[in-house]
């Protein structure tokens, strides 16, 4: 059994996200080519960079050959999933307002679903934006 | 929870012509993951890279073996608890699939082993 989710990415964004962690593709070519193969994350950030510029369409997607997933999502985890694949969330406060849920708990499985990648927290000043890319959670059964 | 098909007024024929970054995790274990990039241009891999990664004690993740083609040069590379290189060799083309046979088999045994003859 595999559990596969798929995660829509916008190019605009992932540009954006990796010019605030390198500064330049210029700078990171430089760094890569002095590291070599060594640091793994610059090499593969270098390559998306340069494929993302020239256009590429980026697809993103998390596989469970494991079926450990399933004790993460609950169906109050779910419903959060729900909301935020379908709406925007300022804070964690206004999310859990918006759910009609205790701010701890809520935030609880947050930390739950970025633990397996579902969830991600875009820093804001002092606070975190819950953010939830998925576009769809598709569980296959294989022979 | 809206399901959206996002490729349902794409013609398929057309993504087969273009380039495609496609970025895969498979949890292989609770505290086991390989990492997957793979640069298509329409049919052809013109980029590849696998890396089987462990979670330890530490919250962080830790790679352990890396096959990749950088430079056109298809490796294996492995590496050490500080995550520095200490051994890269050559081996023959990697697809996916495969990478995650070996992992599920051999799991953190595969840094003590002789990844190029497999």
């Amino acid at each position: 059994m595999l559990v596969k989710i798929k995660k829509l990415r916008i190019s605009s964004l992932v540009l954006e996200k990796l010019a605030r962690k390198h500064s330049s593709m210029k700078a990171l070519s430089k760094k890569v080519s002095i590291s070599k193969c060594s640091a793994s994350d610059d090499m593969e950030d270098l390559v998306v960079w340069k494929y993302l510029k020239q256009g590429a369409i980026l697809e993103e997607e998390i596989i469970f050959e494991t079926p450990e997933l399933f004790d993460t999502l609950t169906p109050k985890r779910l419903e959060l999933i729900d909301y935020l694949a379908n709406n925007q969330a300022s804070s964690i406060k206004k999310l859990s307002e918006a759910l009609h849920r205790n701010y701890k708990n809520t935030y609880d499985d947050l930390l739950a679903l970025e633990t397996f990648d579902i969830i991600e927290f875009i820093p804001s000043g002092k606070s975190k934006i819950p953010v939830c890319s998925l576009v769809s959670i598709v569980t296959v059964f294989e022979d | 929870m809206v399901v959206y098909t996002i490729a349902r007024h794409i013609n398929t024929e057309s993504i087969s012509q273009l380039m495609q970054i496609l970025k895969k995790r498979i949890w292989v274990h609770k505290n086991e993951i390989i990492d997957s990039l793979v640069i298509k241009d329409g049919p052809k891999i013109k980029f590849y890279s696998h890396t089987y990664l462990v979670k330890e004690r530490s919250r962080e993740w830790r790679p352990y073996v890396k096959w990749d083609n950088w430079e056109g040069q298809p490796h294996v590379d492995k590496f050490d608890a500080n995550e520095t290189l200490i051994e890269q060799k050559p081996c023959s083309e990697k697809g996916l699939e495969e990478i995650i046979k070996l992992v599920k088999i051999f799991r953190r045994n595969l840094i003590t082993m002789d990844l190029s003859q497999l």
